[in-house]
């Protein structure tokens, strides 16, 4: 388990986290979202050591991170722009962290690198930057660490290679309880491996919550009602957002499914569904709350 | 904790990454053993072989380059985000990383080095027998030297988050105090303090200084290899205690280093202000002074101008350097203006003298002794084995501290310097210092060295009347105590002379006993007792013998001293002839058969040659001669030293030369030898 307790990090005059905590349980994908500067990729190289926290503390199965062998040889870390040492081939790289990670499993991996059409003997300089990407997560998957931090690293994979990674991450945690923590803001990718979310905005914490859960309590309704009172609605609903065209509405509200369409039963509507959300729907809408217009962005 | 297995394994793969340095490591051993044997192939004498086996400073300056190119490559990983993201993240602990990277750069050094000089000390046995302690002591200088710039330059690399400001930090490490602090206070104190006597000997400061760089410390030691085994072993010392320093030190940093400061020029934004101010300061007064010399040194205003332009631009520099941003030359204006007057109260204590430095006289009562170093009388010299210079005590001491109060007090107006300087300056010279006195011409400049009962060292230059300078020497010279402090020969384990030579026209070695030596040099002393400061003004030595200590005259450890023999040693030249020594003989009386001149001729631009040999001619030039060994005798001025006068002359073994100058002016020369 990885314990993040109210973990600060200040850079000069900018706070990048602010009093962040957060529980990721073993055996389940957790995927960090953001907006972009809420700060996923400074919490992620706390978590790895890079970066040593001004507070609060980082503990991986109840060992602080920093400086840690004890702790560090429990998780592999795939940064956004990964190193590879000049020259070397996916082989050379295997042996250096076969050196640090004793159960690296090198059968396995060069299994892996045939399957994927990696050249075991090619430069790795000489690979496209999503080849990079998926031999860094086989690296990773094969260094038998229980966690495994990937900053933003499904983003340059093509289809393809995504579901066939996706798979081995599932394979992964059925046999050993493995742990894959994912920053992205391609929400779309996460929506289908990610169990569970934490949701970071401008250094904080937004929401950590299982992904079905997240699901279960946010509502996408459109109705046409025989009245138009959207005063009405609002003291109904707890709306997260509304739009109205004409006699049709269509608007986000929190609650379960259940709870939603009996409130809406009693206006006696004339047509009303639920609509499935997608991660990015849940993930704007929270964010708008706190301020975060993505229409303003766009403007 | 990385176990011993993957520690070694480590230790391999941080190896593989580093092939390029071992390349260039191992083929520049190999150039030296090359450069080596086409050496020994040239040498024609057992010395000039042993000296190839010595170290030296151009292999030095390899091997400083090779260290600091090391120490950037192993550690560039700390400037870059990528690679700082993949070592920081990997289970190695720091201490063990920062370990590693050491050893692996020492160890890529050594081996290469260990199987060079195997190869030395091969053909070394093969051509000389010998040179064992030379090429282990080159062995050691070049490791030891290697370690520190390595260290330097990692500490340079782990302050910095760029591989520019690292290589310009290693620079100010390198050279900060060994040359930018060490030359300010000569400078400065040579520019604005008359009494500043430039002997750095005695002078704390510099000796501290130069001594705060490790790579200057190893160069230093290296420069000295001749001065025997103890200072090599001192300067050794020296360097491994910072050697060890330098490795906690750099150790600690790298623990603490935050991992964000990669691509940022500083890693510790805390030592930013400290270094600063170490920076624009010193380079502020080198702008002043450098302002100040393009004005002639007339105007203190360039100086004060040229501080504070220095300090403005220096100032805005490192802002931009620290922020990587032209813009932030605007940054930090307070920090600006505390630098500003710092760098000017600095440059005031000497333009201003306001801590006193030329009006310094000590108390009696804190002053040991006073040494004075001779005027106008040559001093000999090599004070190593024997008694120390013990200086000027009782009467002979207060005498001489109230005439150097007089020196320095400016009593009246009519003592006010008249000068253009103090003119165009006076408002700038605050205090009554030595540069308000007016120098009159015939002043005469002592040097003084206060012996402090603290045991410090305190050493001044002033400026006498002419009248009350000879005073104070004929006084002084007239006691054995201040002739102690001139020749070291009183104090002298007469033991260590190994030889004496009589040097008159002709030179002649002393074949003396054990006893007979005493007697001699007892005997020299004693007629040395007599002699007075007028002598030594006035007097022209009849020769002088050359005593050899430590060893035979030219052996290796061996140090000469000379000493005049004047016409009124009587019993000293008695004892001289008796031993066969030629004492009655000058040029005057020498039965000469030519004159040979020969030698650049100002006033026409030409090289000129004479030979003379008509009896009249000669008879006229030899009063104009002096044996070439008496040129620094005082009483002797040597107008010509251009011109080479061989005189040659009959003896009872047919013939013989000697070498002279002429002390005629330059037309009575002309004139007597083209008559």
């Amino acid at each position: 388990m990885i314990e993040i307790k109210k973990i600060s990090k200040r850079f000069d005059k900018i706070e990048a986290v602010s009093d962040v905590s957060l529980s990721i349980e073993e055996g389940q994908v957790f995927g960090l979202l953001g907006t972009n500067g809420a700060g996923k990729s400074t919490l992620l190289r706390m978590m790895a050591g890079v970066l040593k926290e001004d507070e609060g503390e980082i503990l991986i199965d109840g060992e602080a991170v920093w400086d840690c062998v004890e702790a560090k040889q429990k998780f592999f870390y795939i940064s956004d722009e990964q190193y590879f040492f000049p020259n070397a081939t996916p082989l050379d790289m295997a042996a250096f962290y076969k050196t640090l990670y004793p159960a690296f499993n090198e059968k396995r991996f060069r299994k892996f690198l045939v399957k994927f059409t990696l050249q075991k003997d090619r430069k790795i300089q000489t690979f496209s930057k999503g080849m990079k990407k998926q031999l860094s997560i086989l690296l990773g998957v094969c260094s038998g660490v229980k966690y495994l931090f990937c900053d933003e690293t499904f983003d340059g994979l093509d289809p393809v290679m995504r579901q066939g990674i996706k798979s081995i991450l599932a394979n992964e945690i059925d046999e050993r309880k493995f742990t894959p923590i994912i920053a992205s803001h391609n929400l779309r990718e996460l929506e289908d491996i990610c169990d569970h979310v934490g949701l970071l905005h401008k250094g904080g914490v937004l929401l950590s919550k299982d992904l079905e859960t997240m699901k279960c309590n946010i509502q996408k309704v459109q109705c046409a009602l025989p009245k138009e009172d959207d005063k009405k609605l609002e003291k109904m609903f707890d709306i997260l957002q509304f739009n109205r065209r004409g006699k049709l509405v269509t608007m986000t509200v929190r609650g379960s499914e259940k709870q939603v369409m009996a409130k809406l039963s009693v206006l006696k509507p004339v047509f009303y569904e639920c609509i499935p959300l997608s991660l990015e729907e849940i993930f704007i809408s929270e964010t708008e709350v706190v301020g975060y217009d993505i229409k303003n962005l766009i403007l | 904790m990385t176990s011993r297995i993957s520690y070694s394994k480590l230790s391999r793969e941080n190896r593989k990454r580093m092939l390029g340095m071992t390349i260039i490591t191992v083929l520049t051993f190999f150039i030296k053993a090359v450069f080596l044997v086409m050496g020994v192939n040239e040498c024609s004498s057992h010395t000039e072989v042993l000296r190839l086996f010595q170290p030296n400073m151009g292999m030095a300056g390899v091997v400083i380059v090779l260290a600091a190119c090391s120490a950037a490559v192993s550690l560039y990983y700390l400037h870059s985000r990528k690679q700082t993201d993949f070592y920081e993240s990997l289970p190695i602990k720091r201490a063990t990383l920062f370990r590693l990277v050491v050893q692996n750069s020492l160890f890529i050094f050594l081996i290469p080095l260990v199987i060079e000089e195997a190869i030395e000390f091969v053909i070394a046995q093969q051509q000389i027998s010998g040179g064992g302690w030379e090429i282990v002591s080159s062995s050691l200088w070049y490791l030891l030297i290697f370690a520190a710039t390595w260290l330097t330059m990692a500490l340079a690399m782990i302050m910095t988050g760029n591989i520019i400001v690292g290589i310009l930090g290693f620079g100010v490490f390198a050279s900060y105090f060994p040359i930018v602090i060490y030359n300010i206070f000569p400078i400065y104190a040579g520019s604005f303090f008359a009494t500043y006597s430039g002997n750095t000997a005695d002078n704390v400061y510099n000796n501290i200084t130069s001594y705060l760089s490790p790579v200057w410390v190893g160069l230093r030691g290296m420069a000295d290899i001749n001065s025997g085994r103890e200072t090599q072993i001192k300067y050794m010392m020296i360097l491994l205690l910072w050697i060890v320093g330098l490795y906690v030190l750099c150790r600690t940093l790298y623990n603490r280093r935050p991992a964000e400061s990669a691509g940022r020029a500083m890693a510790f934004t805390k030592a930013n202000t400290v270094i600063k101010v170490l920076l624009v300061i010193p380079s502020a007064l080198y702008s002043g002074i450098i302002f100040y010399s393009l004005g002639n040194a007339r105007y203190i205003f360039w100086l004060i101008f040229g501080v504070v332009f220095g300090v403005f631009v220096i100032h805005a520099l490192i802002e931009c350097i620290y922020e990587f941003d032209v813009r932030a030359i605007f940054c930090h204006k307070k920090q600006l203006i505390v630098i500003m007057f710092g760098s000017l109260f600095i440059m005031a204590s000497f333009s201003a003298d306001l801590f006193g430095y030329d009006r310094y006289i000590p108390k009696a009562s804190r002053v040991d002794s006073i040494e004075i170093k001779p005027l106008g009388v040559n001093s000999y010299g090599y004070w190593g084995k024997g008694e120390e210079r013990s200086g000027l005590n009782g009467e002979e001491k207060q005498l001489a501290l109230s005439v150097i109060k007089e020196s320095v007090e400016v009593k009246n107006n009519a003592e006010t310097s008249s000068s253009e300087y103090y003119e165009k300056n006076s408002k700038f010279l605050f205090f009554s210092s030595v540069s308000k006195k007016e120098v009159m011409r015939d002043d005469i400049e002592i040097s003084t060295t206060f012996c402090m009962k603290n045991g410090n060292r305190k050493v001044r230059n002033y400026i006498l009347r002419s009248q009350k300078a000879k005073e104070l020497y004929n006084k002084l010279y007239a006691t054995r105590e201040f002739k102690k402090n001139i020749y070291s020969l009183y104090t002298r384990d007469y033991n260590d002379i190994k030889e004496i030579t009589w040097s008159g026209i002709e030179t002649e070695y002393l074949n003396l006993t054990k006893e007979e030596k005493k007697q001699f040099l007892d005997t020299y002393l004693s007629e040395l007792d007599s002699l007075s400061y007028t002598d030594v003004q006035k007097t022209v030595p009849v020769g002088n013998i050359d005593i050899s200590i430590g060893g035979t005259m030219g052996s290796e450890n061996a140090t000469q001293d000379t000493y005049y023999i004047y016409p009124s040693f009587k019993k000293t030249l008695a004892f001289l002839a008796q031993k066969g020594c030629a004492v009655n003989q000058t040029i005057d009386n020498l039965d000469i058969s030519s004159i040979g001149v020969e030698g650049y001729d100002g006033s026409t631009g030409e090289n000129i040659r004479y030979g003379i040999t008509d009896k009249k001619r000669i008879n006229k030039l030899k009063k104009k001669l002096v044996l070439q060994q008496m040129e620094n005798v005082p009483g002797i001025t040597v107008i010509n030293g251009n011109m080479e006068i061989q005189v040659n002359y009959k003896n009872k073994n047919g013939g013989n030369s000697i070498y002279c100058y002429s002390i005629c002016t330059d037309d009575e020369l002309q004139q007597l030898l083209k008559e």
